[in-house]
Formats: structure tokens, sequence, C-alpha cells
């Protein structure tokens, strides 16, 4: 038998795609079935374009100084004209700009929010549901009381005690996400750990560790991703809302809640100055509702709903 | 049954002393001194001890958070540094405003909401399906400080067809207070004129909270009804030749319905939590807005109290709705 | 089961769970809930708008002379012993009476108020005055020097945060009644300026009779008196509720009556915290005033036809503090060259030009103002770079924290310009929006001291007050650490040498002498920038009469009438 070296590149394509025929299969119906969803094809798209947005900004944005620091008093509140798009604000910044680059800013942002929740919670949620007994009874209650909080709440009041920054709203809203998860992935793992694929593992002396990780959780990847892209949208409306209250994003990086929130000066003369960031803000977490919420259809084995 | 309300009793606790944990540490990692605030920039530091001792901030952390328990179970809830007044009467007070609120939102919510599914799972994926899925979507994607602000514009300032914020006119005598709950008072008392200005008052910030209700009544109503359609029985009854429309009315709605309870419990109990954004901007003077300024004070004693409240209100219509669940469907007992 | 034959519920109940419930009696229902709702809430809709119309016409009618005051604060106690926030300070106002009173215009003349004529001992330590005999309480009694007394030594007592700088010049037993209609003070610090600052502390006049009736604890009344009135003031508490309703009603035949061609029959104080609400409420008639205007939104309020924005600019400075005792800004000539960085013109823009900008440490309104103070600092980019190359910062690299109140926007501007003018040399200011509680924290000690800071101050119109307590270092090399108004942290030895002296030189000549003097050696180490005095912005509706700018944020509403004809 030749070693997996000695083949071609092309052979092993070949091969990989033989042995995981009825995987692609799945993904190629998955496919299918999710084009003929519209609203989920047309949220997919305008994610695209919105993701290309937020990656290339800084390479095409019209005013990039006022993002860092620029002001113009003198040209402050300009209505929408050719030169500004969506008019100045209040320091006479172009607000076409600070809209663009705060969207890639609550991009990252919410990245590294459902990351940290996704590492957290999941690792908690398969403890939890592995080993059951009273670790699972601490972890469980802890998730209980979290998710008693409206979710605002604690993210509020974590903001307020740290101070505002970026880097504490950030912490604030990673801490009340987890819990989702990790609810999520316990409820999975008790089902899961009765199977017979675990009993076989178990069987040859795989360590719990391996088991958990490289085993189970391959399998609640889906149910994982689900969520991620439906909790997205709101891991961003999160932020702009702990950003208008006045404990997100620091002066002067541009952030969707703070513009809303400096703009209300300043309704109804100059209306686009709350207007455009939240309009901006609006059709980009419909964007990813729109995507999750076709996902959820497509991959979710617990949806109700087939198309 | 009894004996299950007692055991889901006895799982609660824990919770709200964890709840009650995690939000005495919180609020008590300020760095800022509240208590220098109130006690002034020329305080002198016989000035500063003394408020210190009153709101007994000059014990340990530990004996802090027993004493503050203790007082609560004795029914004192503490005292706000930031408004100089009690916690306890001013949470029930707030507490009846977002209440009102949100029995108004919730009402609307299923108003709009309910049609929506229907029309949603009657004619799916027809334009009808797509036209309700995004307006379902589109509430809960909406950014609710944002779209509050817009109305206030719109409807408001420009049309001057509502009011801007607020509860009620200030050149009105405000009703007597029996219940706490505006449009119930003025009913009750036969003030139709109050009834009235208060009614024009929560229109906006009722809807507003409603967009979130409207969401998802559409989406989980829309999901049992499609899921209840398949069923055996349906299939009996229209091989029978009952009218369609009759399947849907008798059959369907009887059994989506008891699902849209339990959800609608959940979602009371979820803005009940108040609604801060909303209050905020459109001055509506609930617990949301109580607790949002006292986080924004780094205030310890209302944000303990809010929250513990909140909590508890949550963790009781949780409790309620499950018990109402059980008990109009008979399949379901009580385990 | 035999229940009451009428439970419709339960009926409805059992229906519903045995799947009797068939598509009428669904509809029915269905129909009942709504047809309820609708016949309630349409007529009352419908009702509501010509009622409003009504209601307000018929308020107009029966109470049209009513103010309906919109306030960024909400009123958070009545306790005359306690007396913080501006909110509480216009209403306290009305509902007491006090020894002097000076709304009558800017800069604050003092006028009598139940003091009737005053004298100073030579030096200026015995101070006695006369109280009126005309003066009433609300519940009758009349007005006597026990009452006076009782007040002042109660607001000692109290040790809340109006009683400091009063301790600072007066003991309880220093306040002596010697008969019914006189008061002797006699001071600790002998003090030439004690009724200016009288009248500017405002100590309202209790009805110590009634306070003393329901003291609990000793506290003088003061729980008593968060939502009662003890008072002998032009108007009296009617509706209370704190949290929701605030009413005033007048005194008719108010002792000291009224001076203007009519006056108010009451003030209903509505609480609007939010700016863009109370312009609204002032556009839309529903409040005939609104305070805490921002500067944007004047050209609005005057070009609407019914209202007008009124601009005064009392004694709130704007500083740019430099913490003196550590990191760059130590270096005095670090000092200056930020002084001269300050883009001043971009600041006004920012402002719409409703700034008086500053000269020196005292704003205008204080005695010993100096409009050609030198030095004085301009915006001047080759004057700071000079001053920059004399430090070790010439080639920047280095980071400063600007701190400032979170959500103050104009506080805000004069970070970012800041922070735009920095970049060009190099220098990163970092933007650290923060609590008020937090800042006055901060600023305890030069350690937890911010690099620059953007504070504002307010004194009354006495300069030795506004000397010492922002540049002495005394005010905070203390055990119980500085305040916000020392946020500079400064130490010159020559300089407290002469602020100790200060307000024991009682010739006027010598005084002003050394103010100058003073201010001159302050202006050259620039500790903080003097920046601006901030407007106070009050909108009104025109039909209001009366109103003469007094140096606060609100209005004395003794003073104003409604002209109904408009």
């Amino acid at each position: 038998m030749t070693t997996s070296s000695s083949l071609s590149l092309r052979d092993r394509a070949v091969r990989w795609s033989e042995e995981h025929a009825s995987q692609i299969h799945e993904v190629r119906r998955g496919i299918y079935r999710f084009s003929r969803n519209r609203l989920s094809v047309i949220g997919l798209s305008m994610v695209i374009v919105l993701l290309f947005i937020a990656l290339t900004a800084p390479l095409w944005v019209p005013y990039p100084d006022d993002v860092t620091g620029d002001v113009h008093m003198d040209a402050r509140l300009k209505p929408p004209d050719a030169e500004h798009l969506f008019g100045t604000d209040d320091a006479g910044r172009d607000v076409f700009s600070r809209t663009i680059m705060a969207t890639r800013i609550s991009f990252q942002v919410g990245v590294i929010i459902l990351i940290v929740a996704i590492s957290i919670g999941v690792t908690l949620g398969a403890i939890a549901g592995y080993f059951g007994g009273w670790v699972n009874q601490i972890i469980m209650r802890l998730t209980d009381v979290m998710l008693t909080f409206p979710g605002i709440f604690l993210a509020l009041a974590i903001s307020a005690a740290l101070g505002r920054g970026v880097l504490n709203a950030t912490l604030a809203l990673s801490v009340t996400w987890w819990p989702g998860y990790c609810r999520l992935v316990e409820a999975q793992m008790l089902k899961m750990r009765e199977e017979d694929f675990v009993a076989g593992a178990h069987a040859i002396g795989a360590s719990n560790w391996r088991i958990i990780f490289r085993h189970i959780l391959p399998n609640l990847l889906t149910a994982i991703i689900v969520k991620a892209s439906m909790d997205f949208g709101f891991a961003v409306l999160n932020l702009a809302a702990l950003g208008f209250i006045g404990v997100g994003v620091l002066p002067p990086e541009p952030d969707w809640g703070s513009m809303i929130s400096a703009g209300r000066r300043f309704i109804p003369a100059s209306w686009w100055y709350s207007t455009f960031p939240g309009l901006f803000m609006f059709i980009t977490v419909l964007a990813f509702n729109l995507l999750g919420d076709g996902l959820r259809d497509l991959l979710d084995p617990n949806a109700t709903v087939r198309s | 049954m009894l004996r299950f309300i007692g055991r889901r009793l006895l799982l609660i606790i824990p919770v709200l002393i964890g709840l009650s944990l995690i939000t005495f540490t919180v609020s008590r990692i300020v760095p800022g001194d509240p208590v220098k605030l109130a006690a002034g920039s020329q305080a002198r530091p016989e000035q500063i001890l003394k408020l210190q001792e009153e709101f007994g901030l000059d014990r340990p952390l530990p004996e802090q958070y027993l004493r503050y328990m203790g007082g609560l179970l004795q029914g004192n809830w503490g005292y706000s540094i930031s408004t100089k007044r009690a916690v306890g009467p001013d949470l029930i007070t707030y507490f009846t405003a977002t209440l009102e609120l949100t029995l108004v939102s919730t009402f609307l919510g299923l108003l709009i909401g309910i049609p929506l599914a229907i029309t949603s799972a009657r004619w799916r994926d027809r334009w009808p399906d797509h036209f309700s899925r995004f307006i379902s979507i589109g509430a809960i994607s909406v950014p609710v400080f944002w779209i509050a602000i817009i109305l206030q514009i719109m409807l408001a300032q420009n049309l001057r067809l509502l009011p801007v914020s607020g509860r009620f006119d200030p050149r009105t005598t405000y009703p007597t207070v029996y219940t706490g709950i505006l449009l119930l008072d003025s009913i009750i008392a036969g003030n139709w004129q109050a009834f009235g200005i208060g009614l024009r008052y929560i229109l906006i910030p009722a809807f507003c909270q409603s967009l979130l209700v409207i969401a998802l009544i559409t989406r989980q109503l829309r999901g049992d009804l499609l899921d209840i359609v398949r069923k055996d029985f349906v299939l009996v009854a229209r091989a029978n030749g009952i009218p369609e429309r009759m399947i849907w009315t008798r059959y369907l709605m009887k059994n989506a319905l008891i699902a849209t309870i339990s959800m609608l419990g959940f979602l009371i109990g979820f803005q009940l939590g108040g609604a801060p954004l909303i209050e905020y901007v459109l001055d509506w003077p609930g617990i949301g807005q109580y607790a949002l300024k006292a986080a924004l004070q780094l205030d310890f004693q209302p944000i303990m109290g809010s929250t513990l409240f909140i909590g508890c209100i949550v963790v009781a219509i949780n409790l309620i709705t499950d018990l109402i669940y059980r008990l109009v469907d008979p399949r379901i007992g009580f385990s | 089961m035999t229940k009451n034959k009428f439970d419709p519920t339960g009926k409805i109940l059992a229906d519903f769970r045995e799947g009797r419930m068939d598509r009428r009696q669904f509809m029915k229902l269905m129909a009942a809930m709504s047809g309820g709702v609708a016949m309630a809430g349409v007529p009352a809709l419908a009702a509501a708008k010509p009622a409003r119309r009504y209601a307000a016409s018929a308020l107009r009618q029966l109470e049209p002379k009513v103010l309906v005051y919109g306030a960024s604060q909400d009123i958070a106690t009545l306790d005359p012993f306690d007396r913080t926030d501006y909110s509480i300070n216009a209403v306290i106002r009305q509902v007491y009476d006090r020894l002097f009173r000076f709304e009558g215009g800017w800069p604050q003349p003092v006028e009598a108020g139940l003091v009737t004529e005053w004298g100073v001992s030579d030096d200026a330590a015995e101070w006695t005055f006369k109280i009126t005999d005309q003066a009433k309480f609300h519940d009758g009694a009349p007005v006597t020097a026990e009452s006076v007394v009782f007040s002042y030594q109660q607001t000692l007592r109290a040790q809340k945060q109006r009683s400091s700088l009063l301790a600072g010049f007066l003991d309880e037993a220093g306040i002596v009644a010697k008969d019914s209609q006189t008061v002797v003070m006699t001071l600790k610090t002998p003090y030439a300026s004690f009724d200016r600052l009288l009248a500017f502390l405002e100590q309202p006049i209790v009805n110590m009779e009634l306070a003393k009736a329901n003291e609990v604890d000793g506290d003088g009344g003061g729980a008593w008196l968060v939502d009662k009135d003890a008072g002998s003031g032009p108007f009296t508490v009617s509706n209370w509720q704190i949290g929701s309703v605030y009413e005033l009603t007048a005194v008719e035949d108010y002792w000291q009556g009224w001076p203007g061609e009519s006056h108010l029959s009451g003030v209903v104080w509505k609480k609007t915290e939010d700016p863009g609400t109370r312009k609204l409420g002032l556009l839309s008639g529903e409040f005939d005033m609104s305070d805490t205007i921002s500067s944007s939104d004047i050209e609005e309020i005057n070009a609407n036809p019914t209202t007008m924005a009124n601009v005064g600019y009392g004694l709130l400075g704007g500083y740019l503090k430099y913490n003196t005792q550590g990191g760059p800004t130590a270096d005095p000539n670090f000092r200056r060259f930020l002084a001269y960085s300050f883009n001043r013109q971009a600041f006004i823009d920012s402002q719409q030009g409703y700034v008086k900008m500053m000269t020196g440490p005292l704003p205008e309104g204080v005695p010993g103002y100096d409009p050609n103070l030198d030095p004085q600092y301009s915006y001047d980019p080759t004057k700071a770079k000079e001053y920059l190359d004399m430090t070790e910062y010439k080639d920047g690299g280095i980071s400063l924290d600007f701190v400032y109140v979170s959500g103050l926007d104009f506080e805000e501007a004069g970070g970012l310009i800041l922070l735009d003018e920095l970049q060009k040399y190099n220098i990163t200011l970092n933007m650290v929006p923060k609590n008020w509680p937090d800042i006055v924290g901060a600023c305890t000690t030069p350690e937890s001291g911010p690099n620059i800071s953007f504070i504002f101050d307010q004194f009354p119109p006495l300069p030795d007050t506004w000397l010492i307590e922002k540049y002495s270092s005394k005010s905070w090399d203390r055990p119980t650490g500085g305040s916000f108004q020392a946020c500079s942290f400064y130490k010159n030895e020559e300089v407290d040498g002469l602020l100790d002296q200060l307000r024991t030189t009682t010739d006027p000549d010598a005084n002003a002498a050394m103010v100058a003097d003073i201010q001159k050696k302050i202006s050259a180490d620039a500790p903080d920038m003097p920046l601006y005095v901030m407007a106070n912005v009050l909108g009104m509706n025109k039909r209001v009469k009366g109103f003469n700018y007094f140096g606060d944020i609100s209005a004395d509403f003794w003073r104003l009438w409604i002209d109904e004809s408009q």
C-alpha cells in the first residue's frame, strides 16, 4: 500500500472526495435548499457585501482622518451633499466615513465577543454535561443565575463598574453571552454521552478530554454555528446599546450607538447625524439575522420549520 | 401541584442568592466613590465618615453583604445615595409603570403578531409568508433606541400627533393612584380624559417595546402552526371535507396557542426586566430607567435592589407561566 | 361540581381543555376582547384629542397663571439643611425666605430679604442683623430671630454639603439671638465680606417650632422636611410626590408682596432629563420654560415665534487643569506649551459662539477680574513650539490622559480639539470619559490625579474663595485629600504665603493689589488653563414676563408672571 506522502495531490483530492462523498452530497443539498429560501439568500448577499465593506474600509473611506481624531469645528453639522454623503457631525467630521468605520469596529468586537463567549460557554457546558453530578449542578445553577439577568443589565452594570472603553464593553458582553452556549452544549452533551461511539472510545482507552473535544463536540458544531449566526446581530446591537448609554467605545473612535446618542441633541434640524448610523446598523443586523434564520432552518435538527 | 410549586421554589433560592452575590460583587468593584460625591467637594473628614457610617460602607465587604441581605428579608431594601430616597417604595412605583408598559406592548404585539403568524403559516412560502417573515426579522433587528428616536422625530415633532415623551400631561391633574397602573386607575375612577391622555403617551413606548413581541410571537406561532398542520388528525379532517378555514380556527389555533402562552410568559418576564433604553429615550418612569441611572451613578443599593427585584419577578413569571401551561394542557402533568 | 351557575371563566377554561371550543365561540371570544378594548380605547383616544385641547384651554381658564417648568434635574429633597443641586435650590428659594436676596440682576447686587439693616464691628468679627417683623411663616407664626439662629445652627449641625463654607467662619455658639428681631454672629475668623458670603449661601430660614415638632433623632426636622415646607416664602408646596409630581402654589398675601405687574399662581416643576425632550416641550407649548438648553438649540428656539432663549453668563468657569505634581505636566514649560496649543476659535465654533472666554483664574463678575491680565494665553502654535522645545518632550512620543465627565459634549469637544492639535507634535491624547464620582475620587491625590482634566468651578463672587480653594496647597495637601477644584495640585510657597494673608487683609486697596499680584503669578505658572464661562441658557415662552437673569441656571419664580393676552 502506498503511503499518503507518495500520492500526488490530485490523487489525494480524489481520494478525499470519495471518502467524504456522503458529506459532500449533504452540503450540496444544503446549498440547494438554502438557495430556495429567498430571504436567506438576500441575507447572505447583504452579509457578504457588508463583510467586504468592513474589511476594505480603511482603503477607500473618503475622510480617514476624521476617524482618528481630526476635527473641523468650522464645518459642523453640514447636511448631506456631494462632499459628505451623510453630512457632518458636531465636530465637523464626515458621518459617512465614521459610519463605515463603525461597521468595521462592530464586526471586530462582535467576533471577539462570540469567540470568547463560545470558548467559555462550550467548555463549561461540555464539562457540565459530560461529568454530571455536582459539577453539573454548580455550573448549571450559575448559568441559570446569569440567564435570569436581562442581558443588557448585566453588561451595563459591568461596563459602568469597569469604566468606558471598548475592551471593557467586550468583556461585559462576553460575560453576558456565554450562558446561552453553555446551556446548549450541556443539553446536547447529556444526550450524546449515552451514544455507542462514546462507549466505544472509552473501551479503547481514550481519555475523557479527547472524547469530549475530538468526538462529541464536532457533532455539536452545526448547532453552535447556527446559534452564533443568530447571536452576531444581537451582539452588535448590544454593543451599540452600550455605546448609546455612554459606556462603550471611547472617542474619537466611531461607534453607532455613540453617534446616535450624540446626534439626539441636534434633531430634527440635523437629522442625518442620528438617522444614518442607525439605518446602517439596522441593515447590518437585519442581514445577519436573515442569514442566521436561513441557516437555522437549514441546519438545526430541532427546527420545527422546514421549507 | 403544591409539591411541584414547592420544589420549584426550592430551586429558585440558590439562583436568587447567586444573583445577589454577582450583583453585589459587580457593584462594589466600583473604583469611584459615591460617598465622596454625596458628601460634596468641600466635605470635611467628619462629614465623609458620617456618610460612610450611614451607608454602612466602612464595614468589611462580607459584612456589608450580609447586612444588606438581612435588611432585605426584613423588608428594608436600602437607601439610594443618588436620589436620597428609600429604594423599596421607589421600586414599586417605577415597577408599576413598567408593568403597564409591558401589558400594553404585549397586547399590541399579539394584536399584530398573531394575524401575521397565521398569514405566514397559511400561505407558506408565498409572498405573504415572505412579507411576514421579513417583518418579523426586521422587528427584532431594529435597534430599539434608534426607532424610538425616529418615531419621536416623525410623530411627535413633525406631525405633533403624539407627545414626545413622559407618561402624562404636566398641566392636567394626575388621576388618583389605586393600582399604580395609570390606565386602570383612570377606568376605576371613570376619568376618561385621563385615560385618553395616558393612552396617547403610552403609544410610542409600547409600540417600540412590542417589536420584540411581534418578532418572537410570529416566529413561534408560525412554527407551531406548521408543525401541527402536518399531524395526522389534520389529514383526517381534510379527508373528511372539513373546510380549510374551520381546520385553522378550530383545530390549529387552540393547540398552537398553548405554546404561545408559554412564550408569552417568557416575553412578559423579559419585558418586565425593564426596557432601560426605551424608558430612557422616551422618559418613561419605569424600573429600567431607575436601574440604568443607578448603574451610571454607581449607586449600589438601588442596583442591588432593582436586580433582585427584577430577578424575582422574572422567576415568578416563569413559574406562573409554567403552571398555567400545565393547567391548560391536560397531557402535561406535574412531574 | 356544582358551581355558581354563572361562571364564564370556568366554563371557557373547561371548554378549552376538552376541545369543545368551536370556531364560533373562539371568534366570539376574540371579538369580545378586541371589542372591549376598542370600545374603551377609541372614544377615549378621540375624546383625548379635543379633550386635551379643552383641558389645556380649561386649565388656562381656571389656572392660566401656572408656569410649567421643564427642568434637567429632579428635586430629591426639600431638606433645607441639605441643599445640593440647582433644582433643589430653585424651589427652596421660593418656599423659604433668606436674610438677603440678590436676584435683581447681574452681577448680583445684594438686596435685603428678611434683614432690614445690618452692621459689622471694626475688626470684621462681629456681625449684627436686624430681622423684619412683617414676615410670617405659612402656618401664621411670625418669623423671629430664634428661627434664624435655629436655621443656621441646624445647618452646621447637620454637616451636609452646604455647611462647609460656613463652618470655616462660624461655630454654632457664635450665632446668638439678642432679642426677638436681632441676630448677632461672631466669627471665629474675621472676614470683611461675610455679608456677601451669607447672601450667596442663601440659607433658608426655617420655622423652628414646626421643624422641631417633627424632629427625629435630633435632625432638626430634616427628614420630615424632605417633602414638606416650613417656610415663609412666596410659594407653598401644594402637591409633592418625589419622583413624579412637584407643584407649588402662590401665597397670595405674601408679606413682601410681588415685584411684577402680576404674579404666578403656581409652578409645576417637570423633571425632563433629556435635553431634546426639554426643548421639544418648550417648542410645543407643553412647557413655559425649559432650562439647560444646549447652545445648538438657541437658534431654533429663537426662530420659533412663541419662544425665545435667554443666554446669561454666571460664574461657572471651565478650566483645563494640569497635574503639576507628576507626569509631563509637572514641567511649567510643558504646561505653557499646552496652554498655547489650544485652538480657542475652534472651541467657540463648537459652542456656536455662546461662550465667554476667560482671561485668567477669575471670571468676570468676581471682583478682581482682570481683562488684561498678563500673561494671557491664546492659540499660538509658534509660541507653543518654543515652549515645547524647552522641555524633554520636544519629539513627542508620549501620551496624556484627558479626563472629563462622560456625556458632557462640550467637554468632549474641548478634548477632541486638543487631541487634533497634539497629533501634530506626535503626542497622543487619550480621551478618558469618567463618571463625576470617579473624577472627584481621582482628584484626591496627585498620584491618582489625571494629567489633564476638564472641570468646572463655581464659587461665590469673592476672589479669596476662588484663589484659595483652587490654588492653595492647603486645599489638597491635607489628610482628607484634595477636592476637584484643586485638581491641579498646585504648590507655590510664595503664592501660598500671599493666600494665607488674603482673608485677613481688610484694607480694600491692599486686598485688591494682593489679588492682582496673586493672579499674575498663577497665570505665569499655568497650573491650569482657564477656558470659558459656560452660558446658562433658559428657554421661555414669550408670554412669560419679568425674567431677569441673576446668575443661576433657573429663574426666580417670585418675579415672573404670565401675560394672558398671548
